[in-house]
């Protein structure tokens, strides 16, 4: 779907010539560039932006260290958070080339474009991703990438129906210590797996509109690109400065899947779930959600924080998982250590202890020499969909504050007419994809 | 958990001045969606929760909120979720009444119900007669949410029939139609909106993923 804000013509010329791409772009495998030295511009891949804050700077930070990449626009409803990266790619990495604009269609009609990097909030990330694969770009998206489970289906299915390269920026599955871990548990060093624990934030529902404020110059912040798809509610800049997050309709999960989108993907790969989900849920408290797979598996999500709240091993970090089989454990966090049960299990295991788990340097790597080999990437849209389910899944079941039986072929609540309807919400029109 | 509904339920009581608490469930959010005086936030608040436990009997006032450019897609979104034909029918019903971007809402959340009902007036818009290019691409989404025969029908004939911006529209949504149509293991009339995509003169690259 075009910018349905756009005018009758301008959508016309859009269908006119930019649609989709199925192939590859002409691009050289990374294998021949030599990634150490200059690359020639017929072999970068073209990059452009879209609502990059300050996590979208520190991935963009990422791609501009990469010899391969030409950063060219960045799109931002906020005019002063689009001109923040232009100066922050002029100032550091001399890059004098990047036009900032409004519309995020801009960004995906531009036909020298390849891929997009989508750091907005929550709320845009799926449909953004979703409009940019119809116009043939490879995404690397921010987390969480879905609002519901109905868009973690519908972001899969756009993204395999249009043959895109897609990167959820759950990056800890390029992260030494965390490879590591779920190496253990994958590998059978740890015996049969009998749980996994996943590290969350205390969930909350905040359904609170802010006060309503005048709303700015469209030229200065456009509110209503602000909402996108998210529901109506009346302005207020702190939403504007990282405040959206938390709210309902603007954020999702109730929290759980702020740290929960990367740490139960972690605990999806641990016990080879990355096509599949647990069947049952049940909210214990605020703080804990369990969930158990078909094979018997549980997954525990429970809570943990920056200043190593929960009962995780100390000094590890924030977004800790833990594995146990009936011969071992093993815990990490984002410091880039490991605990086990015995240090043995470490032995003949390299792996870097100082990088974060915050780091997406190796995944933005990994991204990269998808789109060139055309492979999928580590968090493809299919590991995120399944991931995302599982989260939201078990957000639901906290709602509800009752205990839920899933289907995950079907990806729908057994007998549960109103944990059923929480699977989707409403896009806001003329948002859509 | 529990406890933030019952939260939510006594703010809306306190707005619309009615009903004890242990009164139903949603002849409170019905109330605090159709009184007037009731704050928006309050009445965004009532949808959410009609949204998931409301019936036919809220049909009505979620209807006559689609209206509100403010509450429209809070509205639809209930209406989407109620699971009884009287909420597609007020959906179908608002697509006379309603004009831009709340009709196009109201043709999204009629392909998001799969609401086979709706597909005559999906196929009539999706022809573009009178209508604009955002509002027949919608109809065009909505009528590949849906897939059935006529769906399908309606697709294949503006992919043969339309100017060249329509049939671009209907390619994607042959493409999302023919999709949802293998997952299904119907595979015949997939094969059949693949090849009318591929045949019907649209750019390239739409006919490579068309050959996928």
């Amino acid at each position: 779907m075009n910018d349905p804000s756009k005018t009758q013509n301008s959508r016309r010329n859009f269908l006119k010539k930019a649609t989709v791409i199925a192939g590859a772009p002409m691009i050289v495998p990374s294998s021949v560039l030599g990634l150490g030295d200059k690359v020639a511009p017929s072999n970068q891949i073209v990059l452009g932006g879209v609502g990059l804050g300050p996590r979208g700077r520190k991935d963009l930070d990422c791609f501009l260290k990469q010899p391969d990449v030409r950063f060219v626009t960045v799109a931002d409803p906020q005019a002063a958070r689009r001109e923040t990266i232009r100066r922050f790619a002029l100032k550091l990495h001399n890059n004098d080339e990047v036009k900032p604009v409004q519309d995020m269609y801009e960004v995906f009609q531009r036909d020298d474009i390849d891929a997009v990097l989508i750091a907005t909030g929550d709320r845009w990330h799926a449909t953004a991703s979703m409009i940019a694969a119809k116009h043939g770009k490879d995404i690397y998206s921010e987390k969480p990438c879905t609002m519901t489970i109905r868009e973690s289906q519908e972001l899969d299915d756009t993204i395999l129906r249009y043959g895109r390269i897609f990167q959820a920026g759950t990056q800890r599955r390029n992260v030494d210590n965390f490879k590591v871990a779920v190496d253990l548990a994958r590998s059978g060093k740890l015996g049969n797996i009998k749980a996994v624990y996943a590290g969350i934030i205390r969930l909350e529902e905040d359904l609170e509109w802010l006060p309503a404020e005048n709303e700015p110059d469209k030229a200065v912040i456009d509110w209503d690109r602000w909402l996108g798809p998210a529901p109506w509610r009346p302005f207020n800049m702190k939403y504007c400065n990282g405040r959206w997050r938390g709210h309902h309709g603007l954020a999702t999960g109730y929290k759980l899947l702020e740290w929960g989108s990367h740490t139960i993907d972690l605990c999806q790969w641990a016990v080879d779930a990355d096509g599949t989900t647990p069947v049952e849920f049940e909210a214990i408290n605020d703080t804990t959600v369990h969930a158990k797979y078909g094979n018997g598996v549980k997954l525990i999500m429970r809570l943990a924080g920056f200043k190593g709240e929960g009962d995780w091993k100390p000094g590890l970090g924030s977004c800790p998982v833990r594995f146990e089989g009936d011969e071992g454990w093993v815990e990490a966090g984002d410091y880039g250590k490991i605990e086990v049960s015995n240090p043995k299990l470490l032995e003949g295991y390299k792996f870097d202890p100082k990088m974060q788990g915050t780091d997406p340097i190796k995944h933005v790597r990994n991204f990269l020499d998808s789109v060139r080999s055309r492979k999928p990437a580590t968090c493809n849209s299919t590991v995120a969909r399944y991931g995302h389910v599982a989260g939201h899944a078990a957000a639901i079941s906290w709602k509800l504050g009752r205990k839920t039986q899933f289907d995950p072929k079907t990806e729908m609540f057994v007998d549960d007419d109103e944990a059923n309807r929480m699977r989707s919400r409403a896009r806001r029109a003329p948002w859509s994809v | 958990m529990k406890t933030l509904r019952l939260t939510t339920l006594a703010v809306l009581v306190a707005a619309v001045s009615i009903a004890p608490l242990q009164a139903a469930d949603e002849t409170v959010l019905i109330a605090a969606v159709a009184e007037d005086g009731v704050t928006l936030y309050a009445k965004a608040m009532a949808c959410d929760e009609l949204g998931k436990i409301g019936t036919a009997k809220a049909v009505p006032a979620l209807s006559k909120l689609l209206a509100d450019e403010r509450l429209n897609d809070y509205a639809r979104d209930a209406l989407e979720r109620i699971n009884d034909p009287a909420a597609g029918e007020a959906l179908l019903d608002g697509l006379s009444w309603l004009k831009g971007s709340l009709r196009i809402g109201v043709i999204i959340s009629l392909g998001d119900r799969g609401d086979a009902a709706a597909v005559p007036a999906l196929a009539e818009i999706a022809k573009k007669k009178g209508e604009d290019e955002n509002a027949a691409a919608a109809a065009l989404n909505s009528l590949a949410q849906i897939a059935n025969e006529d769906a399908n029908k309606a697709i294949l004939s503006v992919l043969a029939d339309g100017d060249q911006v329509a049939k671009t529209a209907a390619a994607h949504a042959a493409l999302a139609a023919a999709q949802r149509l293998e997952k299904a293991g119907k595979k015949k009339p997939a094969a059949k909106l693949r090849s009318a995509a591929q045949a019907a003169g649209v750019p390239a690259p739409v006919k490579k993923v068309a050959k996928r």
